[in-house]
């Protein structure tokens, strides 16, 4: 897992300076979440500047930022839960029992990947008002569900692959039932993938954007839908803005930070077939 | 026993399948069948048009204007993050000191929200406020436009959406980099293979299964980009970023003109599915 | 055991939901912009304990399509929806409104500015109440006029745009070095959008759109918007005087000196006379106008309407016709918006509250003025959504450096093509 690729100074100096620069963006708008308004868009742009804690205080505590990171939060984790409790026994019945139908079967899954949010954002605003879905966690976790679905049987599906035949073989020789087989001898061998699998989940549904503005107003609205109602008829909030933003990353850089190398291990599984 | 065994797979496959035909399936049926529909915007009523709408976008310049945009900015983005992509997991598989702080910062642009993300980059974008041109000018340049010029503003677009994409499909390339067995690489060397050889004889191989999946993922993935054009551009300036998806967001959702929106619509998924039907047959693996 | 449990859970349901019955309260909701609602609601609901109101509240941007999905999809809630004023047309012509003539007497019309009511209205109808209205002013920072050797205008003064463009190009100053100004002679509040722009155009006389209400060709590329949009664009591109690229807010730099001038709304009046910790001197003169035109002021805020699917029709007309008449229109101009009221009788107010009489809260005073004097409310177009957008697109670019006549040109397609489907 750990082996060496090239390693040469020009190379090393380059990633630092690639790093540098792709982290740029963040540094700056956490810099701004530091700001006044006014030296958040000066003239010129202010590098060094007085530092303000108001912004901080205005979204984290004057405001609803908590119950909309509590949405975030509930949405994310329903929404990775469901979508792994459905697209695994899917991917597990697309590994396992191959016939002709389960290839077109499984080209149609992911092809629905492929279909806009844009396209389908009417009829599903008419389906949710008819079922009382708007503006509700259940229809939050619903519609996110459905977005990861083909994520997670594509790679689910990919890693059940992996499993050697020998073993399953062995086993139902043994006669376990497929639960026991599913529970005690395929998810401990999966599991570094499927942890993978749960932290893209997580990551998607925490920075959708497009359902979140469409579908919910206030009672499930998540964070990200929270930081653009600084956009308001007064302007842009631009320092606001980046204490709220800043705030909603920072559950996302912890877990990131802990989990990029399960992530890594987990894609190397072979996630990409 | 035997029924038992048919009938386990599709037991497991059915919650999955119900979920996606009712709210992604469906809804998109229902689309398509809205582009052969006109509306009453009075009464709402529907009325059974034919093929009306896709008449009436065939005649409509904005909406060649916009498929033009969509082709280039498609021919420009997927070479370009796929290319860099593999560059950065390169640099990412490096074993340095503090690679695994680093593999978090690749991947802050993947975590932090697009509508942060584009406001972050408007803010540094900005002709007289922003700190780009800051260092532009300290670096004797002139200040540039980006956003708001013809001429740079889907380039600018390009630069936002390679932020977010590059380091995502890196970490795809980054485990296919990882799955190659060393010796499978040293052996090259003691052949005799310089860097660059051994990169283009041996590890590219390697990696096609993971570029392929990549090549089709970020050509759908751009494809259906639109978020960063509603918080930057607009599709402006006079229409140099106007991508079709967002012309279609605009026109149906926005002004409610659902039929010709929903035929654009129809438009754009031929293409989508033609080109990545193109790519999955020209990549087809013999495993 | 598992029967008992339900008949628990049945019973304190029904605990939960008995004092409900017992009032019969009906919950309305209210689509809104952020604005401080909740004393008003608190009030309101005070007043009518059958009557619960929900307010979601939106950002500005965001409501349009909150409001375009919703009310298109027939949904019935929301009930009652804040609605920018050029709108009414659309929604109106779309069936989404309630028509609210039996709602008012005649002496609550007649208490309306009759601007307010007329831009309400489709067709004879009235189909969303006035709650607001609005007019602008020039905002000045005396420093600026110090600084450049120049005398500032007072209150009741009506600068040229001609003379803006003089005063502005003296009062930018690039005291850094770096390339870009940071003292900037000019800016409109709202530097892209039509509801402060229109009022250019038309003081050299030319039309917003055309007598049928969706032509636009021949009409905002006609000489008239060309020289208007030539002289925007010389501000920017040509002059110097005020800043290109993002959009922005201009009071908070104003604030901080970086901003000399800016045409802007009466709601900056208590914001510069309450900030305690302000550096600068301000004043204010009316809005500006063109040396061979006429004066034209832009006006229209917010009115309110019930959504034409509702299920609670009369708890949703009796919040719209409290809240935008009497008492709680009052109520709405004190604690709520904090914008001009559009009732004549709250207007009055300005002439006799103590808090008005000294300077610069006296300013409000000169701002009422205004609002009566020379207002040109927007077009009235069932298209007015795509009208203003597509030509915030088109300001935008030209702001930006694009050519004046190509890009009107180029909203004079896109518009058409929008329009197609009204015909």
């Amino acid at each position: 897992m750990t082996q060496r690729s090239w390693v040469s100074p020009g190379l090393t100096l380059l990633t630092y300076l690639v790093a540098f620069a792709m982290f740029f963006p963040i540094l700056w708008m956490i810099m701004t979440s530091f700001k006044t308004e006014a030296d958040a868009f000066a003239f010129p742009p202010q590098v060094i500047f007085e530092p303000t804690l108001d912004n901080w205080n205005i979204a984290l505590f004057d405001s609803n930022f908590l119950d909309h990171l509590i949405n975030t939060l509930l949405i994310t984790l329903g929404s990775t839960l469901v979508a792994l409790g459905l697209g695994i026994p899917a991917a597990y019945a697309l590994a396992y029992y191959q016939t002709k139908r389960s290839d077109l079967t499984l080209m149609w899954l992911i092809s629905t990947r492929m279909l806009p949010p844009v396209g389908v954002i009417v009829p599903l605003f008419i389906i949710f008002r008819d079922l009382g879905l708007r503006d509700s966690h259940t229809g939050m976790i619903i519609i996110y569900s459905a977005m990861n679905l083909p994520l997670v049987v594509w790679m689910m599906r990919s890693f059940f692959l992996d499993v050697p035949y020998e073993i399953l073989e062995a086993s139902r020789i043994d006669g376990t039932s497929l639960l026991q087989e599913f529970r005690f001898i395929v998810i401990p061998l999966v599991l570094p993938g499927l942890f993978a699998t749960g932290l893209l989940c997580m990551i998607f549904a925490w920075n959708e954007f497009f359902f979140a503005f469409s579908l919910t107003v206030t009672k499930a609205a998540p964070v990200s839908v929270y930081i653009s109602s600084f956009k308001t008829a007064e302007g842009l909030f631009w320092a606001k803005m980046s204490a709220g933003a800043t705030a909603a990353v920072f559950p996302v850089v912890i877990a990131g930070w802990v989990a990029q190398r399960q992530l890594v291990q987990g894609l190397t599984m072979g996630a990409v077939k | 026993m035997r029924s038992k065994q048919q009938i386990i797979p599709y037991l497991l496959l059915t919650p999955a399948l119900v979920l996606l035909l009712v709210f992604n399936l469906l809804p998109t049926i229902a689309t398509l069948v809205e582009s052969t529909f006109v509306m009453s915007l009075r009464s709402g009523e529907r009325v059974f048009a034919g093929f009306a709408n896709f008449e009436r976008i065939f005649k409509d310049p904005i909406f060649w204007k916009s498929l033009q945009v969509t082709v280039v900015f498609s021919l420009v983005v997927n070479p370009l993050q796929i290319a860099l992509s593999l560059g950065l997991s390169i640099l990412i598989n490096q074993r340095l000191p503090g690679i695994g702080i680093f593999r978090s910062i690749y991947l802050l642009p993947v975590a932090v929200s697009l509508n942060v993300t584009a406001i972050v980059w408007r803010l540094l974008l900005d002709k007289n406020t922003g700190m780009v041109n800051g260092i532009l000018y300290q670096l004797g340049i002139e200040r540039q436009p980006f956003l708001h010029s013809t001429e740079q503003a889907l380039w600018s677009i390009i630069l936002i959406a390679s932020w977010i994409g590059v380091p995502l499909w890196s970490l795809f390339i980054l485990a296919g980099l990882q799955n190659i067995p060393p010796p499978v690489l040293e052996a090259a060397k003691i052949d005799g293979a310089n860097a660059w050889q051994s990169f283009t004889k041996v590890t590219l191989p390697l990696l096609r299964r993971v570029l392929a999946f990549v090549l089709v993922a970020d050509t759908v993935a751009n494809f259906l980009l639109f978020a960063p054009i509603i918080l930057t551009t607009q599709g402006g300036p006079q229409l140099s970023t106007n991508l079709i998806l967002y012309e279609t967001y605009r026109r149906g959702f926005l002004y409610g003109d659902l039929g010709a929106s929903a035929a654009m619509l129809s438009v754009m998924l031929l293409i989508v599915f033609v080109i990545v039907g193109v790519e999955l047959y020209v990549l087809r693996g013999s495993d | 055991m598992k029967r008992k449990r339900i008949g628990i859970i049945a019973a304190l349901l029904l605990l939960v939901a008995l004092p409900s019955l017992a009032q019969d309260v009906t919950t309305i909701t209210w689509l809104s912009l952020d604005w401080p609602v909740d004393d008003v609601i608190a009030e309101f609901e005070a007043q009518n304990p059958d009557i619960n109101v929900e307010a979601e509240q939106v950002g500005f941007n965001d409501l349009f399509a909150q409001i375009q999905v919703r009310l298109g999809a027939r949904s019935s809630v929301p009930d009652v929806i804040s609605v920018d004023v050029p709108l009414v047309s659309a929604y109106a012509f779309r069936n989404w409104l309630l028509p609210l003539d039996p709602v008012f007497t005649g002496d609550e019309v007649e208490d309306w500015l009759p601007a307010a009511v007329n831009a309400g209205s489709y067709e004879g109808t009235l189909y969303a109440a006035p709650v607001s209205t609005s007019t602008q002013l020039l905002f000045y920072n005396s420093g600026c006029f110090d600084r450049a050797g120049l005398m500032p205008p007072g209150p009741d003064d009506r600068l040229t745009w001609e003379e803006i463009a003089d005063i502005a190009q003296q009062m930018t100053f690039d005291d850094d070095g770096d390339g870009t100004p940071d003292v900037w002679g000019f800016i409109w509040e709202q530097m892209v959008r039509i509801y402060q722009l229109q009022v250019l155009p038309e003081s050299l006389g030319a039309a917003a759109i055309g007598e049928d209400g969706l032509t636009v060709d021949g009409v905002i590329n006609s000489q008239g918007w060309i020289d208007a949009f030539t002289y925007y664009y010389n501000m920017f591109n040509v002059w110097n005087a005020a800043p290109q690229g993002e959009e922005f807010w201009p009071a908070d730099i104003f604030e901080t000196g970086n901003i000399c001038m800016f045409v802007g709304g009466p709601w900056n009046i208590p914001r510069f006379a309450n900030n305690a910790d302000l550096e600068i001197e301000w004043g204010v003169s009316r809005h500006p106008y063109f040396a061979d035109g006429v004066p034209a002021t832009p006006t229209g805020s917010w009115h309110i309407g019930v959504n034409a699917n509702t299920e609670n029709r009369d708890a949703a007309t009796r919040f719209v016709h409290w809240l935008s008449t009497g008492e709680g229109a009052e109520m709405w101009w004190r604690d709520g918006s904090g914008d001009f009221p559009a009732q004549q009788s709250v207007l009055a107010l300005f002439a006799t509250e103590p808090e008005f009489d000294e300077l610069p809260m006296s300013y409000v005073r000169t701002a009422a003025d205004e609002a009566t004097v020379n207002p040109r409310p927007r077009a009235v177009t069932v298209g007015f959504l795509e009208y203003e957008q597509i030509l915030q697109n088109i300001f935008q670019d030209i702001r930006n450096g694009a050519d004046v006549e190509e890009s009107l040109n180029l909203a004079v397609q896109r518009i058409e093509s929008e329009m197609a489907k009204y015909r």
